[in-house]
């Protein structure tokens, strides 16, 4: 089996987790969340097992090279940094409702990959050919996967605000307040990861074009991308904003993450054209 | 204010991006019509990041980044640097984290609690009021400075930039191979540099992975200062060379040729030869009225082998182009049968050259974000007091804290200290509010 299928199939076990992790939110039950819980563990270390392969394939077809150099496999890495994410707040704050939320995100971005990218394993082109290549794409995807989760929770925020405070599903959704922390939290992680992950591709940008900063779409779109989160913590720290207001601040935070990801890709042109 | 700066500096990027920067006036024209193209033309919008409104912009970030600071800096310095007060009741009360503990007097049971604050790794100092002993101790006050760090970080940025944009250099040269040159042209046309050395290419490669993805672009450069070789090494993208103050990049390459063409009319004709350099214009006929120009030379098209793309000059009408190949030729102009008899081609490589005085400016300023972000996001200013009270038979502990930042985290922390005292010193715990009696 090659890395390509092992992939593929793995974003069926995100989709299983996420399936237990929705049964668990409406019955409760400990056990369907342990499952829940053990599938995207396992779902995340095969992930990363077959981002390993993926490495590994690519030194026996003689042109080795770390597997993070297109958009298939900059999926692979996003799908695995929001799990990391994510089962590191699980673990943290003891709580599972928010999987229901958060567990679609790699199942999609993995099967969505796989369906859509090409997963050939092509050689370096000389540009990529760098040691900057690693430390840039590993932060930029922590903090696109931190943002990512402060979407769900932000989403998670918006809707418990409609529903009414004694309904059914009013009593699933954790606290306005955690849901609060959460989000701040999770920018306040995100935030220093996109920076370390602009300035790498600035090093690196000045290695090998001569310009720290060219105002390429690319670049433009991540400092958008960095002022609305800017404005986020600013808005909240000195500011006093919280709850939905931050929500929608962060919300808007992940349409231009996205954007930045593949917007600029497939309708705007430039230099960043790999990823 | 500081919100509506991000939007609006935001908001001009996205234009930015959604409009092409920097074509040529005839390309606005052509995409946006007249009118539209005069009032991008008008804005700046062209040219946005360098337009004088969105370095006004910068300007305003700059000018409010520093009067916020130094708007803010002696508070924040105070409460740095402000003494630990002994825990007096109202100060208890008024913390967000506090617990009070009692136990049974022993001789030793100072000791322990101080052993145990030591253990958790806090570094209290003692005092003594009357029959009270005080701990106090605090962590982390210097993450206060962190936002501070951050701000000065980009401003450094900024002053780097400017330094950059205002005494650096970027130009591009395109050297043949063999040849050498000692100016550059600088980009935007703005005219050619004297470098005071000579750059010499005395070969240009390029190799292939096996499917044919490029693996290596490669110059051999020489470096001459004065006729006499200084250094010499190959120039490969991400593997730049410094030389005489300047930073050479491999940027591109590419090909030109002298071409020798031969035009046939008909067997009663002898077929001529052409020899011709890119931008010559020659005549096929000998009276001068078939005219063509060579526009390029492509070493290998379309896997079809060298080909020459030449320009028919029409009297009466606008030219026309076509290509002419070296096998299989089938270009006809005029009754004259056209084809590539050989092509002598030049190599030549493509190299950025820069100068950036601010280049390291802007490094500092970046590495100060980073430290400023850790400082802030992950350390904390937390403080600890603690009051040991003997009563006639028993002995009472209050102690409260404070954080900047992560209340639950100390909350915690205070919690596995009280833990550490009803094992190590035998104290009960007895809730959260402090009755004085």
């Amino acid at each position: 089996m090659d890395s390509a299928t092992l992939l593929s199939a793995v974003s069926l076990v995100y989709l299983g987790s996420w399936f237990g992790y929705v049964v668990y939110a409406t019955s409760r039950s400990i056990w369907v969340g342990r499952l829940a819980t053990g599938l995207l563990a396992s779902a995340w270390f095969l992930n990363g097992a077959g981002f390993v392969m993926r490495w590994m394939e690519s030194h026996q077809l003689g042109h080795g090279r770390i597997p993070l150099t297109n958009q298939y496999e900059s999926m692979v890495v996003f799908s695995w940094a929001i799990a990391l994410i994510y089962l590191v707040i699980e673990l943290r704050y003891r709580n599972r409702i928010i999987g229901a939320f958060v567990a679609p995100l790699p199942f999609l971005g993995l099967g969505l990959g796989s369906l859509l990218f090409d997963t050939n394993i092509r050689p370096l082109v000389p540009a990529l050919q760098s040691n900057w290549l690693t430390a840039h794409v590993i932060t930029c995807f922590l903090g696109y996967a931190a943002f990512a989760v402060s979407f769900g929770v932000s989403l998670l925020y918006i809707v418990r605000g409609k529903l009414s405070p004694g309904g059914a599903l009013g009593g699933l959704i954790p606290s306005e307040d955690f849901l609060d922390h959460l989000n701040y939290r999770a920018v306040a992680t995100g935030f220093p990861f996109l920076s370390v992950g602009i300035i790498t591709g600035a090093i690196w940008a000045d290695v090998a074009w001569g310009t720290y900063w060219s105002w390429d779409p690319k670049e433009t779109w991540s400092l958008i991308t960095w002022l609305v989160y800017a404005a986020f913590l600013h808005a909240r720290l000195s500011r006093g904003w919280s709850g939905r207001r931050t929500a929608i601040l962060s919300i808007a935070g992940f349409g231009a993450t996205l954007f930045t990801y593949f917007g600029v890709n497939f309708l705007l042109s430039g230099l960043h054209s790999y990823a | 204010m500081t919100l509506a700066l991000f939007l609006l500096l935001a908001g001009a990027s996205v234009i930015g991006t959604l409009v092409p920067q920097n074509l040529s006036p005839e390309e606005y024209l052509r995409m946006y019509g007249a009118v539209a193209a005069r009032l991008l033309d008008f804005l700046g919008i062209t040219d946005l990041f360098h337009s004088w409104w969105f370095l006004a912009l910068l300007g305003a970030l700059v000018v409010h980044i520093t009067a916020c600071s130094m708007k803010r800096l002696p508070a924040t310095w105070k409460a740095l640097m402000a003494p630990q007060r002994p825990l007096s009741n109202a100060l208890f009360r008024s913390l967000p984290v506090r617990m009070v503990m009692e136990g049974e007097r022993a001789s030793q049971i100072v000791e322990a609690l101080k052993n145990a604050l030591v253990q958790a790794g806090w570094k209290p100092t003692e005092e003594k009021v009357g029959q009270e002993v005080h701990f106090l101790a605090q962590r982390g006050r210097w993450s206060r400075l962190g936002a501070y760090v951050a701000h000065t970080g980009v401003l450094l940025v900024l002053l780097g930039a400017a330094l950059g944009f205002a005494f650096g250099f970027k130009g591009f040269v395109q050297i043949q191979e063999g040849e050498g040159v000692d100016k550059i042209q600088e980009r935007g046309g703005k005219g050619w540099r004297q470098l005071g050395f000579q750059v010499r290419c005395d070969r240009f490669q390029v190799t292939t992975y096996p499917d044919g993805t490029p693996k290596e672009y490669r110059s051999d450069l020489v470096f001459l200062k004065d006729g006499k070789v200084v250094l010499e090494g190959p120039l490969r993208v991400n593997h730049p060379i410094s030389f005489g103050g300047y930073v050479f990049y491999q940027a591109s390459y590419g090909a030109s040729a002298t071409v020798t063409l031969e035009a046939s009319k008909d067997s009663s004709m002898e077929p001529r030869r052409l020899v011709m350099e890119p931008g010559d214009t020659v005549s096929l006929d000998p009276q001068g009225r078939v005219l063509v120009r060579f526009l390029k030379y492509e070493p290998d098209l379309q896997g079809r082998g060298p080909a020459v793309l030449l320009s028919h000059l029409k009297t009466d009408g606008p030219p026309v182009t076509g290509w002419v190949f070296q096998r299989d030729s089938k270009a006809v102009l005029e009754g004259w049968r056209l084809r590539l008899l050989e092509a002598r081609e030049n190599r030549w490589t493509g190299l950025q050259v820069k100068q950036d005085p601010g280049v390291w400016v802007v490094w500092v300023g970046c590495f100060l974000i980073m430290v400023g972000c850790a400082m802030a996001f992950l350390g904390a200013h937390r403080r600890l007091w603690v009051r040991v009270e003997p009563r006639k038979n028993k002995v009472m502990c209050w102690v409260a804290g404070s954080s900047t930042r992560d209340l639950p985290g100390l909350t915690k922390a205070v919690e596995g200290l009280c833990k550490a005292w009803q094992t190590k010193a035998g104290l009960r715990f007895m809730g959260k509010e402090g009755k004085n009696g």
